[in-house]
Parts: C-alpha cells; structure tokens; sequence
C-alpha cells in the first residue's frame, strides 16, 4: 500500500471513526429511545382499547345480569309462553348490535328462550361466552340460565386497524384477526375476560421510518464526508510526498546514472524541505567521499601496480644481478645509469684471463668435476675482483673479461694498481686453490694467465633496444687479449701503459715484446714480479732500478749482469 | 283479634262468592290445598302469607289492567289500584316485591301446572285437570 493511500485510509478512519462511532451510538440511543417511547404510547393506546374492550364486556355482563334478575324471566317457567323474554332478548340484542345470540335455557338445559329462535327446543350449549344463572323471583330459587353465544367480532370491529398500527385480538393465544404485519414492534395486555387478551402490532419500517430517513442522511453524509476527506488527504498526501517522491526518484537517478552531482530541489523551509536539504548535503559529501575514494583508489591501484613492478623489477634484478656485475647492476638500479643504446669513451684498465690448457685437461675431466671446478674457480675469482672493485664484464668459457674505470673509478691510475692487486691475489688464490684441487683428487691442477692493458675504449650498452649488452669496445681490449694470451702461465703480463701507471706501486721488470695481430708496433710487455721466496733482489734508489728475480734468471744472463754491475762499480772507482 | 277482625270484613266476600263471575283462584292439581278463604287469598296475594303447609307459596298477576286481574283486585283483593301500588310502593322499601306476572292466563296456568306452590287465578272455563280450583269469584 502506498503512502498516499495509507494517508488517505489513515484520515479517513482517523475523522470519521468519531463520527460514525457517535452516530451509531446516537443512532442506537435514538432507536432505544424511539422504541421506549413507541412502546409506551403503544401501551397507553392499547390500554385505552383494552379498558374500552373491558368496558364493553362488563356493560355485556351487567345486561346480562340484569335481564336475568328481572321477574319476567319467572316466564322460564312457562316455557316463555308469552315470549317475553324472548321479545326483551331481541330489543337487548338489538339495544347491543350484538353480534351472537342470547339463549335462555330452563333448568333442564332445554333453551325456552332466544334470539335465535331455530335453537327454541334445543339443549343449550354447556359453555358459552358469558352465562348467569336465572333464579326465580320469588323463591330465589334457580330456574334457568341465560348464556350469551358472543361472537369475538363484537371486540374486533372495536378496532380501528391499518397497514401500520393493528390491534389483534387473542384468544387463548391465537390470534382472531389482523396479524398481518412481520416483525412488529408488539405489546400485548390482558383482558378481564378470562382467555382473552390484545395485542397490539406495529410496522417496525413505518415506525422507524424517521429513524431510517435519519440513518440515510447520516449515510449520505458520511460517503461525501469519505469523499471530501479522501480528497483532501490525496492533496495533502501529494503535497507531502512531492518532495519525498522527488527524493526517491533522485535516488533512483543516482543509483542508475552513478551520477552524484545532482541535487533534489528544496522548495519547502519544513522538516520535509530540511530533509531534501539533508539528502543534497549527504549527496554532496558522498560525491566528495566518493571523488576521494576514486582517486585514493587509483593511487592504491597505481601504487599496487608500481608494487608489483617493483617486485618484478626487483625479483627480475636479483635475477639479472647474477648475469651482471654488481657495479653496472648497481649502476642501473640505482638509476644512475640509463639503460640506453648510448656508449662513451673512457681510459680503462681492462683485465683478461683464462685457464691455461683448459680445453685440453677438460677433455679428460667429468663433466660434473668440470663444472664443479669451473663454478668454484669463477667464484672465488669474481669474488677477488669485486673486493677490489672490479667491474666483470663477462665470462667467455674459462676467461674472464674484467675492467676498472666505469661505472665507478678511483682515477686512471688507481684503477689500474686496483686492477694489478687484484690479478695478484686472484694469482695467490689459484695457488692455493691448486694444493686444495690435488687434495681434492684432481690429477692436473689449473694455472692461469692473466694479462692487462690499460687504453681508451668506448664503454656502455652495446646491441639492439631488445638485447643489449654492456661491455667495452676497442682496441684496448683487443690488446689486453692478447697480452693476456702470451702472458706466462701463472704470470701476470701488463702493457706499458699499465706498467707506468703501477710501477712505483708494484715490483715489474719487463719480458720481451709481442706484435699483436692487427698492430703494427711491437708492444712491450711487463711482468708482475712475484717475491715468491723473499729471493728477489731490489733495488730502487734516485738514479738506479733494479730488479732481479734469480729463478727466473738464464744462465747467460748471469755474467751479462755480472758485467754491467762491475762496469757500473768500476767507472764509479774511476 | 286481628284474625277475627279479618274474619270478619271477609264475611261478605265469600258470601258474594255464591255470586261469581266466573272466575277461579287456582292451584297445581298437585297442590295439597284444597280450598282457600278469600282472605288467605288476599294475604297471599299482599305477600302477607308465604307458606302453606309446608310450601312455600307463588302468588301469580297477570300483567296489566285487564280481566280477570281487574276482577280479582276488586273483588278478592278488595283494593283499587292506587291503593294497590301505594301498598307495593311501601312494602318496596320493606324489601317485598309484588307477586310474579304472567302476561297471559295461558301462562299464567301453565306457570301454575309447573311451580311447586304456584297460585293464581282463571276463568273458570280454562280450568281443567292441571290446575285446582281453590276458590272462586
């Protein structure tokens, strides 16, 4: 049920409930009333009829009784020869407009007198209406009866009836006349008379009938009381619910559209139009709330996407890490480097070595010891070179390509003792490692060579924006292969540019040149002096360098040496 | 004294009694009573007598002025009719009614054949073996 319907019934029952209930209540009281009153002017009428009825019955008797204490009623004893009492009967009946006969009856109960003279001779009825007895005038003695056949229309034809009002006469209970009228309002009295009593009978409608006039006006007035309430609590009801149905149906808009910027029009300053007013406020801080909450959304989305990118890009780096050098993998992590196609030129110290007859011994090696082997040489190898802060640029097999100078650099010279030191302990390292490969059951343990150059080279990501790689490119590195690959096995070979650079800083003497393919000078090579057995004689001094290894010293090389030195002590004797 | 005195005034009554004029006081052919002085006659006729032997008496007039009820009244009851209703006016408040009428001396006989003490006066020619002449004038 709708609001305005329940609006409608509400007002409806509210107002005329009253009314009705007076109404009924009026109306039942009236009824009550107008049936006491009818009831009692009814009586009062009957009354009246019944004391007349009672009356006439009493005259009857009183003639009755009269007649019979007249003297002439001795002519019982003669059979009313004379038809005096015959003649008094008919002058009576007459006198009465009686309707019935008088019958005077002898002693015997042979009728000796009447009205009716057909019943002369005949026995007299044993009961009839009214019946004296007759005595003798002279000896009081009973000589007879008079008796009065009395028709009830005597009383009857008293009665002045109509449709509405009858009179009905009963005679032990049965009704003589009339009774046509259902359901009357009745009230009934008896007459003196025993057996017989009146009732009087009247129409309910007829009597009622202001009553009923009365009840249709009430009714009348209550269907246009209806209709005037409902119409007024359909205007109220709308003037109401206008603003409410607007609301409901911004509502719905809302809820359909998703579209928080509209505003219900507040046309009214009651709690109806406060409540509109409410509704916009509550929609403009849910579109508020909800702007916020979209844009909160996005950042969370936004940043959960960023997350997950992150966690990519930092599970992809770690796994990236293991393919780079940590330097460049820090270097482009931490943003500092693009990752882009672009490449510069820069002096580097680049670093090569490689096992020396490796293809060789890894023929004969299972592959499982060979990779073992291999994994823990490379390890223990990048591990030296980034203590020292190397950058390993890649490992082709068993050679390592290793560089200082990008992305971090301490200086060119710096870089490039860095880079000496640590081809010195990697050098130590494999030493050590070789006793622990022998104990370890590895019959031919590895040495190897190790080369450095240090050169202008072009360094950065090299390649395609699909796969790129970074690394150094040049002639350097060319070089720094090759010094490397004519480097003495356990042996660390540097160019001279690196020579130059370290050479105050580590013990090197020179060792015949090479011409590299593809270079057209011989280059002149140098070699890390390994004071291996604290044999190495040095001396370094303004104006004099020297530097003897005698395990590596030939033979011939002896007295060469012996001469320069004596020719040196002699010219200084001179 | 009375009774003599009454004696005495009916003297000549029953003597003119010789002399009738064809009338008859009567009673039922039942009735014990024989014969009857004019005197008791006129007693019983005034209500001054009641009983006879036993039985209670009905003194019976015919209705109105005419014969024989004339004859009787001046002859038996030796009384004019102003007299007569003086008397009966009087005896009214003594609670005495005057006799019973019958209208005809048909029923005037039949009333005396039918009750028990009944007397009352005819012509002589209607008497007949229902009723008993007791007296006549």
């Amino acid at each position: 049920m709708s609001f305005k319907t329940k609006t409608i019934v509400i007002l409806i029952v509210l107002s005329l409930t009253p009314y009705v209930i007076t109404m009924f209540y009026l109306g039942n009281v009236y009824r009550q009333d107008l049936e006491e009153r009818l009831i009692e002017d009814m009586e009062y009428q009957l009354g009246i009829t019944i004391d007349r009825l009672d009356q006439n019955l009493e005259i009857l008797e009183q003639d009755v009784r009269f007649m019979a204490s007249l003297d002439i009623m001795n002519d019982i004893l003669t059979g009313d020869l004379d038809r005096r009492i015959t003649d008094m009967l008919l002058i009576k009946k007459a006198d009465l407009d009686l309707l019935g006969e008088f019958d005077v009856a002898n002693d015997d109960g042979i009728i000796v007198a009447s009205t009716d003279l057909g019943r002369l001779g005949n026995p007299a009825a044993e009961a009839s209406f009214l019946s004296v007895p007759v005595n003798s005038s002279f000896n009081e003695s009973r000589i007879g009866q008079l008796s009065v056949s009395y028709r009830l229309e005597n009383l009857t034809r008293l009665f002045a009836n109509n449709d509405n009002l009858q009179y009905v006469l009963l005679e032990d209970g049965q009704a003589v006349n009339g009774g046509t009228i259902e359901d009357p309002l009745s009230v009934e009295r008896s007459l003196n008379h025993a057996g017989l009593a009146v009732r009087l009978d009247q129409d309910r409608d007829f009597a009622f009938a202001a009553l009923a006039s009365l009840t249709t006006s009430f009714g009348l007035a209550l269907v246009i009381g209806i209709l005037v309430i409902a119409v007024a609590a359909y205007l109220i009801a709308s003037y109401i619910l206008h603003p409410i149905l607007q609301l409901s149906a911004t509502a719905r808009s809302i809820t359909r559209t998703q579209d928080y910027s509209q505003r219900v029009p507040v046309e009214r300053g009651d709690e109806i139009g406060q409540l509109s007013s409410a509704f916009n406020t509550m929609i403009g801080g849910m579109q508020d709330m909800l702007a916020r909450l979209r844009e909160e959304s996005e950042n969370r989305i936004k940043l959960a996407k960023e997350k997950d990118r992150a966690e990519m890009l930092q599970s992809l780096s770690t796994k990236l890490s293991k393919y780079l050098s940590p330097q460049i993998y820090e270097s482009i992590f931490s943003g500092e480097r693009d990752v882009t196609l672009t490449a510069s030129r820069k002096k580097l110290t680049i670093f090569f070595s490689d096992i020396v007859d490796f293809t060789s011994t890894t023929d004969q090696m299972e592959s499982e010891d060979l990779t073992l082997l291999l994994n823990q040489y490379l390890r223990e190898m990048t591990e030296i070179a980034l203590r020292f802060g190397a950058t390993v640029d890649k490992y082709i097999g068993d050679a390592v390509m290793i560089f200082f100078g990008d992305p971090h650099s301490l200086g060119v010279k710096e870089d490039a003792i860095q880079c000496v030191k640590m081809a010195m302990a990697m050098q130590e390292r494999v030493r050590e490692l070789q006793d622990e490969w022998q104990n370890a059951g590895f019959a031919k343990p590895f040495r190897i060579r190790v080369g450095i150059h240090t050169g202008y080279c072009t360094v950065g990501n090299f390649g395609t924006e699909s796969r790129m790689d970074y690394t150094i490119v040049g002639s350097a590195v060319n070089l720094a292969s090759r010094i490397e690959s004519s480097a003495r096995p356990g042996g660390i070979s540097l160019s001279e540019d690196t020579w130059l650079l370290v050479r105050h800083e580590i013990d090197c003497m020179p060792v015949s040149s090479i011409t590299p393919k593809g270079f057209s000078q011989a280059v002149p090579l140098y070699e890390v002096v390994r004071d291996q057995a604290g044999d190495l004689i040095r001396l370094q001094e303004e104006g004099v360098n020297i530097t003897i290894d005698p395990s590596r010293v030939k033979a011939g090389e002896r007295d060469n040496i012996r001469r320069l030195l004596a020719r040196f002590l002699d010219e200084q004797d001179d | 004294m009375r009774l003599l005195f009454l004696a005495l005034l009916c003297f000549p009554m029953v003597t003119s009694m010789a002399a009738s004029n064809g009338y008859a006081v009567v009673v039922a052919r039942s009735s014990s009573i024989e014969t009857m002085s004019p005197g008791k006659v006129r007693d019983i006729f005034l209500k001054r007598k009641s009983f006879e032997e036993g039985v209670r008496l009905v003194p019976v007039n015919l209705v109105g002025d005419e014969s024989p009820r004339r004859e009787f009244e001046s002859l038996v009851l030796q009384m004019d009719r102003d007299a007569i209703n003086r008397y009966w006016i009087n005896n009214h408040f003594q609670g005495v009614s005057p006799p019973a009428t019958q209208a005809s001396l048909q029923s005037m006989k039949r009333f005396i054949e039918n009750v028990e003490g009944a007397i009352g006066y005819l012509p002589i020619d209607m008497v007949d073996d229902s009723v008993k002449v007791i007296y006549e004038f």
